[in-house]
């Protein structure tokens, strides 16, 4: 018999989600974006455009409208052309965060951790929503447009666009009140990644920075799996999980956009170390199915979990985004960001 | 370890019911995950939502030994070993003629079987255990009793036993047994019987051992399967011409009809070979006249059946019974022929002056007037008849002689029956004092002296017996030639009774299988199969039973001369044993005869239940506490 045990750790840390000390760190980076990313004019992050300036580096002909102020009279007094001087261009990237907020970002391990394994200080709601305010923050004191976004089975409505620092409140105020979206009734799937990238890229043509933080478990495609022989199981959840993710980015694709995925799993979910018979039930379907778990089962589940990564990985390459996984036991400051910073997200 | 109450082990299928709570209750423990879709394809098929593995708990295995604890408890378990507790066997075997029977599918004899399962028990024995046999027959007894020591000699003993008896006496059985039960060891009383007899409506007695009933074979064979036939009343007559009248019955024991060869044996001469139809439980009445120089007879039924016993009967034609008689006298004629008129007397007579003969190679010895030797001063072993004994002999110390003498017939004994006194006058008769060890028989009435007008004494004897040393005496104090009873019919009658008493009479032509046969005298009996016996000698308490007559044949006794002098025929063929149809069946035997008369045997055990009541209560304080805690 399985005791629950008494000491596990509350599903709502206590622990706030954001300290000052914390951001004011955050103020020292910046996102690293793409040059050729379209922004908005008067931003502070230069842009490969050039525009007419007086502190000039080019030239081009002067064509009808340009401002006069602009033009070097003195290259027209010797080549008796009008040309017009060239300067770099500032502008501001719109960072777009999709926040997963479905069933599973909510979960938190009720049984008995392993010994050797230290319980979890944030569980992963909790450092999805630290990293989001982690990520806002960066951006907004980076003078960026900042869109807060969560998305489950649909997108929701969101935070944003907003920028400038003075707007860091109203945004950790709506990350600590944002809840998770309850479980679906009628066995649907908390999140679908794919449809809601595509409702977000038409309502958002300018593109922009865009970071999805999930667990990313709507990308395994698991309708046509259960169709598949026994024998077939484990490749064709890989084959899914690869075409899931490749075809949600693949309307998210560069130079408009600059795509972040954020990975985020909690060590349980990677490393499980149940023992025994359980009726392991979906927090988004309330599905149950029965399983006798011991080293053999995990070590195949753990085989599975790292092939996934891999997959997401590779379907992010293809697709010029960037992927990065988190686990949400990692503490931000000493391990998300200098990882951000390894992958060159922020400088 | 023993159990008291062994029912009790019933209780032991609560720890299963324990284990299917255990499942029951303890259904696969719902956990939520995040997501299902990874773990998919490590699904396992399974059937029913219960566990495979028995969820292992501190709660289970204090319920489980809490279950254990109370069932033991209940059982009472006793170490009898402690207290270095012997066990006590005893069995009664049925030593009946029945016994002898064998299975249509075997050639072992249900004896034979009951037989093996004692001899399986005492080469078990242990080294304190102990073991009886007890028979179960009309007269039960004491067969075998010992311990292990005793192991090898019980166990030839055994192997020598021979069944033969007609009818049982099981409260005779059973008193006999519970007899032998030893209150501090722990006994156990087993019948092994093949069940030919009737329960009669006497309850049976309580034992203070428990009683087990062991029927041989276990499973009796259907009544049509049990064919018997058998002889039975064998009888002979003499013929006036000399020849022998054979007469025997054979029945059929069966209910279906039976076809059966008879044969008749004169000698080792077949005289006749007849075939006779017999219905179902009937019988057919024979008679055959065999030659007057047959001296034995033997009638067979040819065809085997489950009985063999009782197939053959043999008898005995010619009276061989032979008493030889001394008469020591100086004018023997008058008593020599009244002895010569007894059947079955071999009279030699001795002259007083001229003694020629031992009287210890004689049964009797008849010393007549001066024939008792005045030197004689202690009495001779063996029967002797004093008649008219001299004036002044030691043994007999008489006064004088009385003359003119009647009996007086109102006191006569059991010597007098059938003797007609009735006229008879005795004109001498020695006035004797009479012996510590004698018994009157007959006495003198008062009567008037003819010549000299004296009265006598009315209690003067005339004749009297008793037994002195190793003698058996009969002394007739008249003198017969001074009386007119030689010339009645009264003398060979007094003859006679007077033999009777001191000679033993002639052994039965025919005893059943099993009955004792009176035997008198030192003799020697050739048993069936020419083994011979010397009964007398080989019997410590021999009070003149023989009764080594499990065998059906003929028995010859013969004297110290190796004379043939006797014989009798033992037959096995009776309506009690002969008939295998009625048997006594396990199913019917009522709680009233098999476990109601036995008592527990008052033995001090170990009790280790408390301690187990103990151990259940110390496990239900801690499941408390637990669950308390918890």
């Amino acid at each position: 018999m399985r005791l629950k045990n008494p000491f596990s750790r509350p599903k709502e840390s206590s622990l706030p989600l954001f300290d000052e000390a914390f951001l004011r760190r955050l103020e020292k980076l910046s996102f690293r974006t793409m040059p050729r990313l379209r922004g908005a004019l008067l931003g502070e992050r230069r842009s490969r455009n050039l525009r007419p300036a007086l502190d000039f580096s080019d030239h081009r002909p002067y064509s009808i409208g340009d401002d006069l102020r602009h033009v070097d009279w003195n290259a027209f007094s010797r080549h008796e052309e009008l040309f017009v001087k060239l300067g770099e261009a500032t502008q501001s990237v719109h960072i777009h965060i999709l926040l997963d907020y479905s069933s599973s970002m909510a979960w938190t391990p009720e049984h008995t951790p392993r010994q050797d394994r230290p319980a979890a200080v944030y569980s992963k709601w909790d450092a999805a929503r630290r990293l989001t305010g982690a990520l806002a923050y960066l951006g907004l004191a980076g003078g960026e447009r900042i869109t807060i976004t969560p998305f489950g089975h649909t997108l929701a409505e969101g935070f944003g666009p907003t920028e400038g620092k003075r707007r860091v409140i109203p945004i950790l105020k709506y990350l600590s009140d944002l809840r998770p979206q309850p479980p679906l009734k009628g066995g649907i799937q908390g999140g679908d990644l794919t449809y809601s990238l595509n409702t977000y890229a038409r309502l958002h043509p300018g593109g922009g920075v865009l970071i999805i933080i999930s667990d990313l478990f709507d990308t395994i495609e698991t309708a046509a799996l259960n169709l598949q022989p026994a024998g077939r199981k484990q490749r064709s959840t890989l084959d899914q999980t690869q075409g899931g993710l490749d075809e949600a980015l693949s309307v998210i694709i560069p130079p408009r956009w600059q795509v972040l995925v954020l990975h985020l799993l909690t060590e349980e979910e990677v490393h499980p170390t149940l023992d025994g018979d359980y009726d392991l039930r979906d927090t988004e379907t309330s599905e149950s199915l029965p399983f006798q778990l011991n080293q053999h089962t995990l070590a195949q589940y753990r085989l599975r979990v790292r092939a996934w990564c891999a997959e997401l990985q590779s379907a992010c390459a293809r697709r010029g985004a960037v992927y990065g996984g988190v686990l949400a036991d990692w503490p931000l400051e000493q391990a998300v960001i200098p990882y951000l910073r390894q992958r060159g997200m922020v400088q | 370890m023993n159990f008291l109450f062994p029912l009790a082990a019933w209780g032991l299928l609560t720890l299963p019911l324990i284990l299917i709570l255990h499942l029951l209750r303890n259904r696969r423990q719902q956990l939520p995950i995040s997501s299902l879709r990874l773990w998919r394809g490590l699904q396992q098929k399974r059937h029913g939502t219960l566990p495979r593995n028995i969820p292992l708990s501190l709660m289970l295995m204090l319920q489980l030994l809490l279950a254990t604890a109370l069932t033991f408890g209940l059982a009472q378990p006793v170490f009898s070993f402690l207290l270095d507790q012997p066990q006590q066997h005893i069995f009664i075997l049925d030593t009946t003629t029945s016994m002898t029977a064998k299975d249509a599918s075997s050639a072992s004899t249900h004896f034979d079987a009951a037989r093996h399962l004692i001899q399986q028990h005492i080469e078990t024995l242990g080294p304190q255990d102990s073991f009886a046999i007890v028979s179960l027959n009309n007269r039960p007894e004491i067969l075998l009793a010992g311990d292990a020591a005793q192991k090898p000699q019980a166990l030839l003993a055994l192997e020598n036993l021979v069944p033969g008896a007609v009818g049982v006496d099981l409260i005779g059985a059973l008193n006999l047994a519970n007899g032998l039960v030893d209150p501090q060891q722990e006994s156990q009383i087993t019948l092994l019987t093949d069940g030919n007899f009737t329960l009669e409506d006497t309850p049976l007695p309580v034992v203070q051992a428990p009683l087990q009933w062991q029927f041989l074979p276990a499973s009796p064979p259907p009544p049509t399967e049990s064919s018997n036939q058998a002889w039975l009343n064998v009888s002979a007559r003499p013929l006036p011409d000399g020849r022998q009248r054979v007469f025997g019955r054979v029945v059929n024991y069966s209910n279906q009809p039976a076809t059966r060869t008879l044969r008749v044996w004169a000698d080792s001469t077949q005289v006749s070979e007849k075939t006779v139809q017999l219905e179902p439980q009937g019988e057919a009445a024979q008679v055959w006249t065999l030659p007057a120089s047959a001296q034995t007879a033997a009638l067979e039924i040819v065809e085997p059946d489950l009985l063999p016993l009782d197939n053959r009967a043999e008898l005995f034609l010619a009276n061989t019974t032979r008493y030889r008689v001394l008469l020591v006298s100086e004018t023997p004629e008058t008593l020599n022929r009244a002895l010569a008129a007894q059947p079955g007397l071999e009279v030699t007579v001795d002259p007083p002056s001229a003694r020629a003969h031992n009287p210890a190679d004689f049964d009797l010895t008849v010393f007549e007037g001066n024939g008792l030797p005045p030197q004689l001063t202690t009495w001779p072993g063996g029967n002797v008849w004093v008649i008219n004994p001299p004036l002044g002999h030691p043994l007999l110390e008489g006064t004088s002689h009385q003359r003119n003498l009647r009996p007086n017939l109102t006191g006569a004994s059991v010597l007098l029956d059938g003797v007609d006194l009735s006229g008879v006058y005795f004109g001498r008769a020695l006035q004797l004092a009479l012996p510590a060890w004698a018994q009157v028989d007959l006495s003198a009435e008062t009567a008037a002296s003819v010549n000299t007008g004296q009265a006598v004494n009315q209690d003067s004897p005339l004749i009297f017996h008793g037994s002195t040393g190793q003698s058996r005496v009969v002394v007739w104090t008249f003198d017969l030639s001074a009386s007119n009873l030689p010339a009645r019919l009264a003398l060979p009658l007094l003859t006679a009774n007077t033999l009777q008493t001191l000679l033993a009479p002639a052994p039965q032509s025919v005893a059943p299988v099993g009955e004792p046969v009176t035997l008198n005298g030192s003799f020697s009996v050739v048993v069936p199969g020419g083994n011979r016996l010397f009964p007398p000698l080989e019997q410590k308490s021999w009070q003149g039973q023989f009764t080594r007559t499990k065998q059906p044949g003929l028995y010859k006794i013969y004297n110290t001369k190796d004379e043939l002098v006797a014989g009798f025929a033992v037959h096995a063929g009776s309506a009690l044993e002969s008939n295998l149809t009625t048997r006594l069946q396990p199913e019917t035997l009522n709680v009233e005869h098999s476990t109601l008369n036995v008592i527990p045997p008052p033995i001090q055990y170990y009790q280790l239940w408390p301690w187990l009541a103990g151990l259940a209560l110390a496990v239900i304080v801690l499941e408390g506490w637990l669950a308390w805690r918890k």
